[in-house]
């Protein structure tokens, strides 16, 4: 599914936070979404998925206007997951991936076969059937956002949007979530931290600064130094690695207030 | 659903064991006695003392007892949901003091008599303190950790509202009536309350069971819930209106009986587990199995004298909620 | 919910009972133990009665003296309620009377009893959360009496308490047919108060009227003194003296020791409440209270020793009110206020 943004505007408190945002995810894209904290990434993220209604401008899932659907309608089209939700739940992981058939199930039903049959791919997919009966406290921080993945994978949307999935996992989590994420053939909007990994694994990047999209493309042309110099104000330098992606090493941060009063030794 | 036909076989059994005991005994044979003849059957009816005592007071009190126990059950666990948080009970977030403060006011200045003004003042009551609770937490948002504190924070505010319109206004008889009812009494229940909460607890049982999926959605944030298709604020302002009816009718029949919302969410947790559309209907039955045995408890514990079942409930409840806050680390 | 059934009962009664109102008055001539039917009202409601009460339970300990001392102890299924100890002139037909609740009685303990008649000394003992309301009684046929004194919105107005109280023997003596032993108590009574009235006409009078200060009891070191509502006042008025307290519109209620010495009473009266046996409950408790407070043990009424001491349980209104009345009436001539 395509998923368009059309001069998005959304503001806090009379604050703006996402600043006359237009892009374009096409059907089966995965974008890397980056910026430094407070960029908008999480806002801009859930404009999309039709959490936040935005001030102006206009959200089309290809090509028609999202504004006036209902939250379900919407849920049935895209799946959303948010940074480590929910640290405190007895649920089960097969109950955490079985929320997301909410959408298809009216009030009255409990899960059908179908909703079974669905639940037990995506845990599959994702390869935590063997947790299935776990209690969601007793998951590893790599399992619950795998479980969450599962959860939007059940939802079985058109697209996938996702607020940094990779946060407090460890390398070889995080190289698991993004092959299951690219693997998945879905459109997906990822929110990433780690610009390595968005260069390794996202077709396209959007680069956000005080809300403002200021960059979109392939990595190779989004990451440049000095673009990391100007947005995220670290000194950078951008290679290439062995296979062949964008690889940005650190020198160290730009001089910031800290570092020019700190005396040198 | 083999598992559900014996919880609703046990409340049955709850409700005839607490209706054959107390006062005077009258046995199996006199207790269906006593309903034969009120359902018309060709039985030789009791004496009529002994037959009110069961069918005017005894009856209707225990089965006063299921529904408000069944109840605040409810209203726990859907609060509990609702904010995340453990501790949360009509009792401990204010609104039962919000409610005690509408019916209080009703009784003392008479405004709106009879049973529907006194419910009516109840309701308004406790809608008056959700609202202020959400006043107070519109920076924070309804999840936040703040809650219980801000809620005990608002039940003293309307208990000190309750005592006002007591110092102000009401003679020493009716200070002492509402004084004793404030503690959680079944005492004062017969069947015209009975049928207003028979009629009022299905429908908010059904009502919030009917919001299962958004209860369990409400596990992980507002935010995922929404993706998942819920109308979180809708859902959430329809939970908290059924909350706050549902403890209203409680409240001014019986008034503010504590933690039966706590204790029993977290006990029927354990068997049910946390999906919403199995716990609530289990969290109804456990709540009236509860609320009618600590009634019986209250009745017969200290004979010939009775204890305020919110004592006892107050009793039991404490120390659950002093372990809930040590595992949550807050203690 | 209203039973059809029960509804018509109730209105049987009633109608019954505006049939038997005038045959009770055209009875009263007729000898007490042959009396068939009466009809009495208390405290605006309507009881009637097909016979003589047999099983009748008192929830309170001045309605279970009233009944003992018209000698009823063999028509009562039960008592309730009792404040302190009974006195020994009741104890011997108090004994026999089984005790259906140490406090308040509940809907079923009273129905458990088995009562043909219940009495009461106030209307609050008549909730759904305590015996059950008057209403539901009688449609069990059960009616329930509430004593005059405590019933000031359905009485004619300007009728004393010890008024109230005498009707309150003679209702009772008219519903268990015992007309001529309740009414010479009420006439023993009367003159008991006529009597006591006879120093008042010697004592001073206007501003020169002793002023008087009744410590009920002292809770949480506060004191409880008498107000205007209750029968202390009353007491007062009929011996000569002045509650010194009769601005505050309540029975008893609970002031500031430095009010009690800014009132400086002439003297004032020490209710002993020691059979009820509760902390500062005794007489010598509450003078001790007033000799060791550094203001009041300055008045004159303390200095000089001004005080009297009643039994406390008399000083609200019962059967026994007439003897406090007495000893009241006494104690102004011993402190020489009667000329």
């Amino acid at each position: 599914m395509r998923i368009t943004a059309e001069e998005l505007s959304w503001s806090v408190a009379g604050t703006p936070v996402v600043r006359g945002v237009s892009a374009d995810i096409a059907p089966g894209e995965t974008v890397g979404l980056l910026g430094p904290n407070g960029s908008g990434k999480s806002s801009l993220l859930r404009c999309l998925a039709g959490l936040r209604a935005p001030d102006t401008g206009a959200v089309r899932y290809d090509g028609e206007p999202v504004r006036d659907w209902s939250a379900r309608r919407i849920a049935r089209h895209v799946a959303f997951a948010a940074q480590d939700p929910g640290a405190d739940s007895d649920l089960k992981a097969a109950d955490v991936v079985g929320l997301g058939r909410t959408p298809f199930r009216d009030r009255w039903h409990g899960p059908d076969a179908t909703d079974r049959a669905v639940v037990a791919a995506a845990l599959e997919r994702v390869g935590l059937t063997a947790l299935a009966g776990r209690s969601w406290k007793a998951l590893s921080g790599g399992e619950r956002q795998r479980a969450h993945l599962a959860r939007a994978l059940a939802q079985q949307p058109y697209a996938l949007l996702l607020d940094e999935p990779t946060n407090h996992l460890d390398v070889r989590h995080q190289l698991e979530l993004m092959e299951l994420l690219t693997g998945t053939g879905q459109t997906v909007l990822v929110a990433l931290h780690d610009l390595s990994l968005a260069a390794r694994y996202c077709d396209r990047l959007l680069l956000l600064h005080h809300g403002r999209l200021i960059a979109s493309g392939t990595p190779a042309a989004v990451l440049t130094a000095e673009r990391l110099a100007g947005v995220f104000e670290v000194d950078a330098e951008l290679t290439t690695d062995a296979l062949g992606h964008p690889a940005v090493t650190y020198r160290g941060p730009l001089g910031t207030p800290a570092e020019a009063s700190r005396p040198t030794p | 659903m083999f598992l559900f036909l014996l919880a609703a076989l046990a409340l049955a059994g709850s409700v005839a064991a607490a209706t054959r005991i107390g006062t005077s005994g009258v046995g199996w044979a006199g207790l269906a006695r006593v309903l034969g003849a009120h359902l018309g059957l060709d039985v030789e009816p009791l004496p009529p003392l002994t037959d009110s005592l069961i069918w005017d007071l005894r009856l209707p009190r225990v089965l006063m007892a299921a529904l408000v126990g069944a109840s605040l059950a409810v209203c726990g666990t859907v609060l509990q949901a609702v904010t995340r948080n453990a501790l949360a009970d009509p009792y401990l977030l204010g609104v039962s003091s919000g409610a005690s403060a509408g019916t209080v006011t009703v009784v003392v200045l008479g405004v709106g008599a009879g049973a529907l003004g006194v419910t009516g003042g109840a309701l308004a009551g406790a809608l008056l303190s959700f609202g202020l609770l959400l006043l107070l937490l519109r920076r924070t948002g309804l999840d936040s950790g703040r809650i219980v504190l801000t809620g005990v924070v608002v039940g003293q505010l309307f208990t000190a509202l309750t005592s006002l319109v007591l110092m102000a206004s009401a003679d020493a008889d009716t200070t002492r009536a509402v004084t004793h009812w404030l503690l959680g009494s079944m005492a004062p229940a017969r069947w015209d309350t009975v049928v207003v909460c028979a009629i009022v607890t299905p429908l908010g049982l059904v009502a919030a069971w009917l919001c299962s999926n958004a209860l369990d959605g409400l596990a992980f944030g507002a935010d995922t819930a929404a993706s998942l298709g819920i109308g979180v604020r809708r859902t959430r302002m329809l939970l908290l209106v059924v909350t706050a009816a549902l403890t209203a009718v409680a409240v001014a029949t019986v008034g503010a009986i504590g933690f039966v919302g706590l204790i029993v969410p977290h006990g029927v947790r354990f068997l049910a587990g946390p999906l919403h559309r199995v716990l609530l209907p289990y969290a109804a039955l456990a709540g009236a199995v509860f609320l009618v045995w600590t009634d019986a408890m209250a009745r017969i514990a200290f004979a010939p004298r009775e204890v305020p079942v919110g004592v006892i409930t107050a009793l039991l409840g404490v120390p659950l909620f002093l372990l809930v806050l040590r595992k949550r680390g807050e203690l | 919910m209203r039973h059809p059934a029960r509804l018509g009962i109730a209105l049987t009664i009633a109608l019954a009972t505006a049939g038997c109102s005038t045959a009770a008055r055209d009875g009263s001539r007729a000898d007490a133990e042959s009396a068939t039917t009466a009809s009495v009202t208390s405290c605006g409601s309507r009881l009637s009665f097909a016979g003589p009460p047999k099983r009748t339970v008192a929830l309170d300990q001045t309605s279970t003296e009233t009944l003992l001392e018209l000698g009823l102890q063999d028509r009562m299924a039960g008592t309730a309620n009792l404040k302190t100890k009974i006195p020994a002139q009741y104890e011997s037909a108090y004994a026999g009377v089984p005790v259906i609740a140490p406090k308040i009685a509940t809907g079923e303990q009273l129905r458990a009893a088995g009562p043909d008649f219940v009495v009461a000394g106030s209307a609050d003992l008549f909730t759904k959360d305590r015996a059950g309301t008057r209403e539901e009684l009688a449609a069990l046929k059960v009616p329930a009496f509430v004593s005059a004194v405590n019933c000031p919105q359905r009485n004619p107005a300007g009728r004393t308490p010890f008024e109230l109280l005498f009707s309150d023997y003679e209702n009772l003596g008219e519903v268990f047919g015992v007309q001529e032993r309740a009414g010479k108590l009420a006439a023993g009574q009367r003159a008991a108060v006529a009597k006591a009235g006879e120093s008042a006409a010697k004592a001073p009078r206007g501003k020169e009227r002793p002023t008087v200060v009744y410590l009920y009891s002292v809770f949480n070191g506060m004191p409880y003194v008498a107000g205007r509502t209750g029968l202390p006042s009353e007491m007062s008025r009929i011996v000569g003296a002045k509650n010194a307290f009769d601005d505050v519109n309540e029975d008893w209620p609970e002031v500031s020791w430095e009010e009690v010495a800014k009132r400086n009473p002439d003297f004032i009266v020490i209710g002993d409440l020691s059979e009820r046996g509760r902390p500062g409950d005794s007489a010598a408790e509450k003078r001790a209270a007033m000799t060791g407070h550094p203001v009041v043990s300055k008045l004159a009424a303390v200095r000089d020793n001004k005080i009297l001491e009643v039994p406390g349980i008399e000083l609200d209104p019962s059967v026994r009110s007439v003897h406090a009345l007495g000893l009241l009436a006494e104690g102004m001539k011993d402190l020489g206020y009667v000329r």
